[in-house]
């Protein structure tokens, strides 16, 4: 190449790069339908409101207007890539608690401000921004991003820093060593055991259980662990527990989280032809290989979908029929027994649909968002202070109230709770 | 060791002695931990633009290697020092050995083979990132696809606080490479690397051992690059294959370089600078207050818009990068510095000291913008004499320093 026809690449692909910067720029801002991007913040509304959530402390201040300074909560949250589907559910949710929570007094009788920077659902980035919110902007509290590789790098800036992280539904739980970060959701300690077998289980509890099982499995780290195990370990995982209950694996294959052409997956899959798949799957992995199979007239008999995001597959139609996936709250009884959570889900479901998200429901995704809400408010309010190291002492030693109940955080479990 | 290159070294060891007190003086001073953060991620920057040019800029070898140079050397911190404990200042010089070691792998392959030249060459660099990172996601001995969190590292705790330590680790490397970064160009492996990008065949036959060159800058390239990827492997905190051989870093790399200016040093010192300190204080910049708040901008989801605007028009507007063009008119480019930061402290005083700085950068780049034409026509018109738009001391084929 001479030099002319060197410079001459180059700066040709420096124009594509910026234009490519442009357009995913400008695909970013039509897709992102949340209200306050990247970044933006939630303020305190001018009216109360009287739905207080249960598990926020003190809601009797509920006729107390907040007053001072305000308490500012930073974190980073998916609005963009391939973890932006189900990200936006937990915008919704964020939004949605501190409006109640300003509502109902505030935090420590102040008004709270949350402040939301885009991660683009990149550990990488998702790290940075929390060092920048710990230290430039010097916030007062954070509350862990969405996405299991984010929220494990986002816990290392954390622990930096002696930072309390709750968090909504980080996987990797073997990992999770600091004391101070507070998972949400149910998923216990050992879910590359105990999922598999809950799935396991409910469709042997049929009494026509699938006798050929295939895995596809999304490269993403959360999924990675439910299916293979531990790594270096090899502990668990679905695989392995299948074969072990006798199943005939028929297919074993995995593909990059940013995959986009799902033919030759949808392909495979026909070949074996198995009685169930396993998808390990994120945000709309599912619909996306439904519609590959579909377009090779072809139709899995059932199907199992790890962690995907609950709007887009009720568009897939009859092609959907068999599939199932794990729960950890459902907007009907027994969850909503209790009539404050009821009202929570009624609150999301019309915050849900003003902004605009395809699916509307409390369930695992916003009901993990929440109670991570909770436990950061739980823990502030409990010990009386913004002091990151009290508060975390009062989540290690007090049973908090959670949408999902009450939890008693145990760090020889990585304060990991439930079976899910 | 010349008289030159003694000053030189004499230099940069001055610069990494003055900056490495920098951290013990942010208590007393009172700066937030912050632009420790924010010096050493420049810092990153520094030495992975650096050592990406010390070959593809000297040589014209355009390479997409970098990716692969900086994942070996991000995966070795993950493997040595997350899985198997080593501290990690044991892990960063292994690090950049196993980098080197690709690298001339890769090189004594690619540099035999005449028909491996040109576009060619930079798809089997880039195909090497794919074949590193698909070996690093099928063994668990690497990483397995579940990635790796670095919570159980041992720090150097004689380098102070974690920022601290950061800013000095990246103050080491970015000096060290960039140190050779100017060494090489002034020497005869530098010369003989610019006549190999001029026309590599009239430089062989002037004598020029084109391959023992090329395979010295592409083995330092990737050692250098390998070294800055162990250290950011602890800013990363968790790193995971599509983060690390993404093409993120190969394509900085090539906009900063070709920016400042790929045929001198300090060209992608320069791209750098503007590249992150702009991209930094622009993803920031949700509402910017101007004119004590009375008006406000809101940038959201405008950032990579104007950052593509602004590549575009720099690309177009600087053919050979701004550093030749920034030593032409350096007086003003100065001033115009001081007048974006002066303007930047009128209309908007809360803003941020890096704020300010990228307000005096974006005047200055201003200045740099117009072509040596319309220069010269301004100077036609009773402006200051003429002078070259770029330093007249190319070397040539077949000098010698």
């Amino acid at each position: 190449m001479t030099r002319s026809s060197q410079s001459q690449f180059l700066r040709g692909l420096i124009l594509l790069v910026a234009f490519a910067m442009i357009a995913a720029a400008c695909g970013s801002s039509t897709s992102d339908t949340t209200a306050a991007a990247s970044p933006g913040t939630t303020a305190a509304p001018s009216t109360p409101d009287t739905t207080a959530a249960p598990g926020t402390p003190d809601t009797t201040m509920a006729t107390t207007a907040p007053s001072g300074e305000p308490i500012v909560i930073g974190s980073t949250l998916a609005l963009t890539g391939f973890l932006a589907a189900t990200a936006a559910i937990h915008k919704v949710a964020g939004d949605l608690f501190v409006e109640q929570l300003n509502a109902n007094g505030g935090l420590l009788g102040r008004p709270v401000e949350w402040v939301v920077l885009d991660d683009e659902s990149v550990p990488d980035q998702a790290a940075a921004l929390y060092e920048r919110l710990i230290t430039e902007d010097e916030v007062d509290a954070i509350v862990g991003p969405y996405g299991t590789g984010t929220i494990t790098a986002a816990m290392q800036v954390a622990e930096r820093y002696g930072y309390v992280m709750p968090q909504h539904t980080g996987s990797l739980t073997y990992t999770y060593g600091y004391d101070c970060q507070f998972p949400a959701w149910p998923a216990g300690r050992n879910p590359n055991v105990t999922n598999s077998e809950l799935v396991f289980d409910a469709l042997e509890s049929t009494g026509t259980p699938p006798k050929t099982m295939a895995f596809v499995i999304n490269q993403f780290p959360g999924t990675m662990y439910v299916a293979y195990g531990q790594p270096d370990t090899d502990e668990g995982g679905a695989v392995s527990i299948a074969a072990d209950r006798g199943y005939d694996v028929v297919l074993d294959i995995q593909y990059p989280s940013t995959t986009s052409d799902w033919g030759p997956i949808a392909a495979a899959v026909r070949d074996a032809d198995p009685d169930f798949l396993f998808l390990g799957a994120l945000g709309v992995d599912g619909p996306n290989l439904i519609a590959a199979m579909d377009a090779l007239d072809y139709q899995v008999p059932g199907m199992f979908l790890q962690w995907p995001a609950p709007g887009p597959m009720l568009g897939v139609g009859d092609s959907a029929d068999g599939a199932m996936s794990v729960t950890a709250f459902e907007p009907h009884t027994p969850f909503t027994d209790d009539p404050g959570y009821a009202a929570i889900a009624q609150a999301f479901s019309d915050a849900a649909t003003a902004a605009g998200l395809p699916y509307t429901a409390f369930e695992t995704q916003a009901s993990a968002s929440w109670a991570a809400w909770q436990i950061l408010v739980a823990g502030i309010e409990g010990a009386g202070s913004l002091d990151q190291a009290a508060d975390c002492d009062y989540l290690l030693n007090n049973t908090i109230d959670t949408v999902f109940g009450p939890i008693d955080f145990d760090p020889d479990q990585n304060n990991y709770y439930g079976d899910l | 060791m010349s008289r030159r290159t003694t000053v030189r070294l004499g230099s940069f060891a001055a610069v990494a002695v003055a900056l490495w007190f920098l951290p013990t003086l942010q208590g007393p001073i009172g700066f937030p931990i912050f632009y420790l953060l924010f010096g050493y991620t420049l810092l990153f920057w520094f030495a992975q633009a650096s050592s990406w040019n010390m070959f593809t800029g000297y040589s014209g070898y355009f390479s997409f290697g970098q990716g692969a140079f900086f994942g070996v050397g991000v995966y070795t911190t993950g493997v040595l020092a997350a899985k198997r404990g080593w501290p990690l200042i044991a892990a960063i010089p292994v690090a950049g050995i196993l980098a080197a070691a690709l690298g001339l792998s890769l090189g004594f392959v690619v540099f035999r083979l005449r028909r491996l030249q040109g576009e060619i060459f930079a798809l089997v660099t880039l195909a090497v990132a794919f074949v590193v990172a698909a070996i690093a996601r099928v063994s668990s001995k690497i990483d397995g696809g579940s990635g790796i969190a670095l919570n159980d590292v041992q720090l150097p705790d004689f380098l102070g606080t974690f920022p601290s330590m950061m800013f000095r680790l990246g103050l080491v490397i970015a000096v060290l490479t960039v140190f050779a970064a100017a060494t090489i160009q002034h020497s005869r492996l530098g010369w003989g690397l610019f006549s190999i990008n001029d026309d590599e065949a009239v430089a062989e036959s002037l004598g020029v051992p084109t391959f023992r060159h090329k395979m010295m800058a592409f083995g330092m390239s990737a050692f250098f690059a390998g070294l800055s990827g162990a250290v950011h492997a602890i800013q990363i905190s968790y790193i995971t294959i599509e983060d690390v051989f993404s093409i993120r870093i190969p394509l900085f790399v090539i906009v900063m370089s070709v920016l400042g200016g790929m045929r001198h040093w300090m060209g992608p010192i320069v791209g750098a600078t503007i590249i992150h300190t702009l991209t930094d204080r622009l993803n920031r910049a949700s509402d910017l207050e101007l004119f004590g708040g009375n008006v406000t901008v809101s940038l959201d989801h405008l950032n990579d818009i104007i950052i593509g605007l602004l590549l575009i028009v720099m690309v177009l507007a600087v053919k050979d990068g701004l550093w030749p063009r920034l030593v032409d008119r350096k007086w003003a480019a100065a001033g115009a510095f001081v007048v974006g930061i002066l303007i930047a402290r009128i209309w908007a005083p809360e803003m941020s000291p890096i704020g300010q700085f990228v307000a005096g950068e974006l005047g200055a780049v201003a200045v740099l913008l117009p072509s040596s034409a319309v220069i010269d026509r301004w100077r036609s018109r009773g402006g200051p004499s003429e002078t070259p738009d770029e330093p007249t001391s190319q070397p040539t084929v077949g000098a010698t320093p």
